[in-house]
């Protein structure tokens, strides 16, 4: 199999029963190496060439040990809400994040590891939003499918799916409860963070990105 | 004698065509569609605000937009009075090799006319505005500037089409009478067109290798659902998060035009079968599609 089809996969979670069976499950594709199983971060930091570091969220080890695995997209594993409680290093919404939940079935597993290693973000929106950090929060999913693609503020997520109905700048004024002037200043940020021209650019680029709900 | 006829079209299309002032660089042209609503091109439409219709009188009247659908490139003005004498629709379609005229009005001066022959008829299209148009008139004419949103009539004077260079990358199109009164319609009632609502986010991805031959056809992309809604028709089907959705209705779906296109007005509140790639099967999920 050539190099650059493979998924080179570290993974950082506690030993024991999830280990094991995320062990079956990424290797029930052919495409997947595990390069490394750990719960030591450190373990990870020696210049491996990491596609995707699979993380169990509920063992997330502090410091700034991210930034030194540069490269790597994060898949986060999670058992239920209650894991994006913990504390997440901030380098990591900085790279393109899955965030799946533990049962995840073999398909989507390595559906996800393929997007990530696309550079796209993945996941349930709302556990997603619920991970973000502060302004950082997205309506869809996290983080630009392009490189350098900027996310959406929720408020321009919601004006971008009012212009994907077609809707007019007043209309969208008021179902959002919002001024037109404040409209026109959401489409025109739009139109400058998806790089485009008009309603209908947005509109598709917007639903390739999977920002609107179709 | 013959030249008079186009003389005499161009005449009768002179009262119901206007000029639509609506962005910074030259006007583009509408078309009247009732005593105080005009079809227009809705790429002609940059700015929501200030929005001014000039007439045969030669004034410009302000107008406020009625709604839009970007995705066929149509849009609806409303006069503040009735000044409008409503265009005639021709009572036939339009045929390839029929000769027709390009009416528009660019400048409030006096309108424009250009020599017009229906080259195709064709459809459905794919729109590059992400729509899918029924059908649509090529035209073998000169697309001059200001014309988009303009008539083609027939000799009579009657309406075959709108037309516009805006719907594929620059061809000039006409679209046909029927359609952009339908649409016209509909933006008149309910200010906006409503779709097919099955209640997805995706993206577009390529099909594993290994789940290719489970479709039986060729077809290397798909779209994997990144985020079903709640309280939607997809999650009332069932759709999950990392599902690859690859076709509706038995049409392929590789990117989001597809399905958008498949998710046409006349498919909304029906029954439909999406085809799913999950955990290494296939599966056909039947949907009720909603509407928004």
């Amino acid at each position: 199999m050539a190099a650059e089809d493979r998924l080179r996969v570290a993974v950082l979670t506690p030993a024991g029963a999830i280990r094991a069976g995320l062990r079956v499950l990424l290797q029930s594709s052919e495409r997947v190496e595990i390069l490394r199983e750990t719960n030591d971060p450190d373990d990870l930091t020696d210049g491996l060439e990491i596609d995707v570091l699979v993380l169990h969220a509920a063992n997330p080890p502090p410091g700034g040990w991210l930034a030194q695995i540069p490269g790597a997209a994060v898949l986060l594993l999670m058992a239920d809400y209650a894991d994006g409680e913990l504390p997440l290093p901030a380098e990591l919404w900085k790279r393109p994040v899955g965030v799946l939940p533990l049962d995840v079935e073999a398909q989507t597993l390595h559906t996800a590891l393929a997007a990530l290693a696309e550079g796209m973000s993945v996941g349930l929106p709302a556990w997603l939003n619920r991970l973000y950090p502060g302004a950082a929060q997205v309506t869809g999913l996290a983080g630009g499918v392009e490189q350098g693609a900027e996310a959406l503020t929720p408020r321009e997520g919601e004006v971008l799916n009012a212009l994907a109905q077609g809707l007019t700048n007043k209309q969208i004024a008021h179902s959002l409860g919002i001024s037109e002037h404040t409209v026109k200043y959401h489409i025109s940020s739009i139109y400058s963070k998806l790089e485009v021209m008009n309603r209908a650019e947005a509109v598709r680029v917007g639903a390739r990105r999977g920002w609107i709900a179709i | 004698m013959f030249g008079d006829e186009f003389a005499n079209a161009v005449g009768h299309a002179t009262g119901y065509t206007v000029l639509v002032d609506a962005r910074k660089r030259m006007p583009a042209s509408g078309v009247a569609y009732a005593a105080d609503l005009v079809i227009t091109a809705d790429h002609a439409i940059e700015r929501e605000d200030h929005i001014r219709v000039g007439l045969a009188d030669g004034r410009l009247h302000p107008a406020v937009l009625a709604g839009r659908d970007p995705s066929s490139d149509l849009a609806l003005l409303r006069l503040e009075k009735p000044l409008l004498q409503p265009a005639r629709r021709s009572d036939a379609e339009g045929r390839v090799g029929q000769l027709a005229v390009t009416v528009a009005r660019p400048a409030l001066e006096s309108v424009q006319a250009g020599l017009a022959m229906i080259s195709a008829v064709g459809g459905p299209v794919r729109t590059m505005r992400g729509g899918l148009l029924r059908q649509y008139f090529r035209l073998d004419a000169t697309a001059y500037p200001g014309f988009s949103g303009g008539a083609l009539i027939d000799l009579s004077g009657a309406v075959l089409g709108i037309n516009t260079s805006g719907l594929g990358g620059g061809v000039f199109l006409a679209i046909p009478a029927a359609l952009a009164w339908k649409t016209a319609g509909l933006l008149a009632q309910y200010g906006r067109i409503r779709r097919g609502y099955l209640g997805v986010r995706s993206q577009p991805v390529e099909i594993p290798e290994g789940s290719r031959p489970l479709l039986q056809r060729e077809q290397v992309h798909a779209l994997l659902l990144v985020a079903v809604d709640s309280a939607t028709p997809a999650a009332q089907a069932g759709l999950m998060v990392g599902d690859l959705l690859a076709g509706i209705g038995g049409q392929p779906v590789a990117d989001a035009d597809d399905l958008v296109a498949a998710l046409s007005a006349e498919r909304a509140g029906l029954p439909t079968v999406v085809e799913i790639l999950r955990g290494g099967s296939r599966l056909e999920v039947a949907v009720m599609l909603g509407e928004r």
